[in-house]
């Protein structure tokens, strides 16, 4: 009598799913052409009211975004690690009590060649598997940030509202598939922390560095109370100064040169007056997370903004990485 | 009375010094250390040695000026270790010094076999700048001696030439007949895994990592502290997999997994294998010196491991600099052999 009575509850939750909510679900498979994609994020943001649903694939790729609102959604998979583009997908109709079919197939991006998405998702494989623990704190209480992570990319980018002659250098940029990027001739790239590969941040009172396998292979983060100099020498990743908010690290950086491409896999261009503040946070053991402000009045119509979660990475470890010995960029943009 | 006295003790002094010269026989030798352009050297060591091998030294004066008084008569090895980037060791043997009487000895630096790059009188400044520093060796919490900070690097002043197995020999004295042409750096790539360059090196300790970062590719070295071994089956890197551990106040830091292409020892430049490993002792004896011995272990290359003893001074005023090889390399040029 009993277990009947509760198998009938069940029942009727299981159904109220759809009709108390009147929601509806987006199922399907995450893959590449040559397989599945396991821990893949797929997030559905809903039309009118801009609400974000997400989820991860399973091991097999599948996924299932239940209890939607009715509407159309915006289907979307960030980028993952460095070759594999995000995927949009616009005009997604929900409607109560069913299911709207949804295989997402990704592709490689134009430097596609370049780098292995599958070490990525195994990072984050391990990631997951991190205990729910709070952030490690400093001998003088402020969270440590100290450790290896797995950066990642903004889930969902704005675009950057640019001057004109900014737009052009970007539009040329895009029509060459980035060939003349500064990482390409083993320069610094980028020195804003928008590359999905591992950073190892040592944290300690005075100071912050951060190690990452792209030259410059460092930066220095001075925590020491010191303001910036007068009259730097520009370079390529600029000075940084570090002061707390609370819990949140926020990191002042300027004495940029203008040869610089700012955002992985977006290439902004800039001038000397660029300034970049990002604000670092470690809401517990697993999870940093970074939110970007880059100001330049001589480039950008209004500052642009990246908002992205790090993982923590156990167990992983920066490697050495000799650009000048392996540099294979230039045969595969087509240069050689 | 008091005159009377300190007229004997006056007297007393002269007969001191005049007995010291003629019984024992002693000498002197003064003169002036100028670079090659004519400038004077200021604060560079120099050095006598005599037919035991004992070393007597002065730093000479800021304007390069140097005595070495009450030296017993003897033939002696005059020597001026290298110092920055472009000034060559100077050594000069066979230097005779009379009882009783002052050699003048004037000494000009050359430079070295790569000698148009670097600026060693920024190098002299900024030694001469911190040279002076006193205080007791800053410690962590937990107790161990703090290497954290900015310091100047510097070479071995007295460096053993390295005993070597055939091939190596071969392959060094062709480095050197062709003025080190090819080295590593000279192409960007990292030359010298143990960070043996007069340069600045910044020292970032924690309790479980030291880290080096340093203006040369690859620009920074990870020794970690946490206990952890050696990898049982690493691939081959420019620096290895370095591990540290504590013997009382020494830091030991062990280094293997290198792979064969890097240059030992800065200006030296020995080949080795693989089979390479590098202990490095740390320790710092007061505020302003980091003693490091180098000891640098490959029976494929050498007949007995090369050891090199280094002293680092601290200048907490300065700062590692970004330097971009790829952007702004110019060995090609300076090197003869374009």
């Amino acid at each position: 009598m009993k277990w009947i009575y509760v198998a009938a509850l069940l029942l009727l939750a299981a159904s109220s799913g759809f009709s108390q909510n009147g929601g509806g679900v987006i199922r399907g498979a995450v893959r590449l052409p040559d397989g599945p994609v396991a821990r893949a994020t797929i997030q559905a943001k809903h039309g009118s009211s801009g609400k974000a649903f997400t989820t991860m694939s399973d091991t097999s790729g599948q996924f299932a975004l239940r209890d939607l609102p009715e509407g159309t959604y915006e289907v979307s998979v960030p980028e993952i690690g460095l070759t594999t583009n995000r995927f949009v997908q616009r005009n997604v109709s929900v409607q109560p009590g069913k299911i709207t079919a949804l295989d997402i197939v990704l592709r490689k991006g134009n430097l596609g060649v370049l780098g292995d998405d599958n070490a990525y998702l195994t990072v984050r494989g391990k990631s997951a598997n991190v205990r729910a623990a709070p952030a490690p704190r400093m001998g003088d209480g402020h969270p440590d940030l100290s450790g290896v992570w797995n950066g990642n990319v903004d889930p969902n980018p704005q675009e950057a509202s640019l001057l004109p002659w900014a737009n052009e250098v970007l539009n040329q940029r895009r029509a060459t598939a980035f060939r003349d990027q500064p990482s390409g001739f083993c320069l610094p790239g980028d020195p804003t922390p928008t590359i999905p590969l591992l950073y190892r941040f040592v944290h300690t009172k005075g100071l912050l560095v951060q190690l990452f396998e792209q030259e410059p292979h460092y930066r220095q983060i001075f925590l020491d109370g010191r303001a910036h100099p007068n009259d730097a020498d520009p370079t390529w990743m600029g000075h940084s100064v570090g002061r707390w908010e609370r819990d949140t690290l926020v990191i002042d950086t300027t004495g940029f040169d203008d040869k610089s491409w700012l955002i992985f896999a977006t290439g902004l261009p800039h001038t000397e007056r660029l300034h970049m503040v990002e604000r670092y946070r470690r809401p517990d053991l697993g999870h940093l997370v970074v939110d970007l402000t880059l100001e330049d009045p001589g480039a950008f119509v209004k500052p642009v903004e990246r908002h992205m979660t790090w993982e923590l990475a156990p167990g992983e470890e920066i490697l050495e990485s000799i650009c000048t010995e392996n540099n294979k960029f230039p045969e595969n943009a087509g240069l050689k | 009375m008091a005159a009377v006295k300190r007229a004997a003790t006056a007297l007393a002094v002269l007969l001191t010094s005049a007995l010291v010269l003629a019984q024992a026989g002693r000498g002197a030798i003064v003169g002036r250390v100028t670079t090659d352009q004519g400038d004077p050297a200021p604060g560079v060591t120099v050095q006598a040695k005599d037919a035991a091998g004992k070393f007597t030294s002065v730093v000479a004066s800021m304007k390069g000026e140097f005595r070495i008084a009450n030296l017993p008569a003897g033939t002696y090895e005059i020597s001026v270790p290298q110092m920055g980037v472009r000034t060559a060791r100077y050594a000069q043997p066979g230097v005779v010094i009379e009882a009783g009487k002052t050699l003048t000895f004037n000494i000009m630096l050359m430079p070295n076999n790569l000698g148009i790059i670097g600026d060693d009188s920024a190098f002299l400044q900024i030694y001469n700048k911190y040279k002076d520093l006193k205080g007791p060796t800053p410690r962590t919490p937990e107790g161990r001696p703090d290497f954290s900070g900015m310091w100047l690097a510097n070479v071995d002043p007295n460096p053993t030439p390295p005993q070597m197995l055939p091939w190596a020999q071969e392959e060094w004295m062709r480095r050197r007949d062709r003025a080190f042409e090819g080295m590593p750096t000279s192409r960007c790539l990292p030359t010298d895994p143990t960070l043996t360059l007069p340069f600045f090196y910044k020292i970032i300790q924690t309790k479980t990592l030291l880290i080096h970062l340093f203006e040369q590719d690859p620009h920074y070295r990870q020794a970690f502290l946490d206990g952890r071994e050696h990898p049982v089956d690493p691939d081959p890197t420019w620096m290895g997999h370095t591990i540290g551990r504590w013997e009382k106040d020494t830091l030991v830091l062990d280094t293997v997994a290198l792979n064969d292409k890097s240059w030992l020892l800065q200006a030296t430049w020995l080949p080795h294998t693989e089979k390479l490993r590098i202990i490095e002792r740390y320790t710092r004896p007061d505020l302003a010196h980091l003693n490091i011995d180098v000891t640098l272990v490959d029976p494929d290359t050498f007949i007995k491991p090369v050891e090199r003893h280094v002293t680092w001074l601290f200048t907490p005023g300065e700062e590692i600099l970004e330097a971009v090889c790829t952007e702004n390399n110019k060995f090609g040029e300076y090197s003869a052999f374009k």
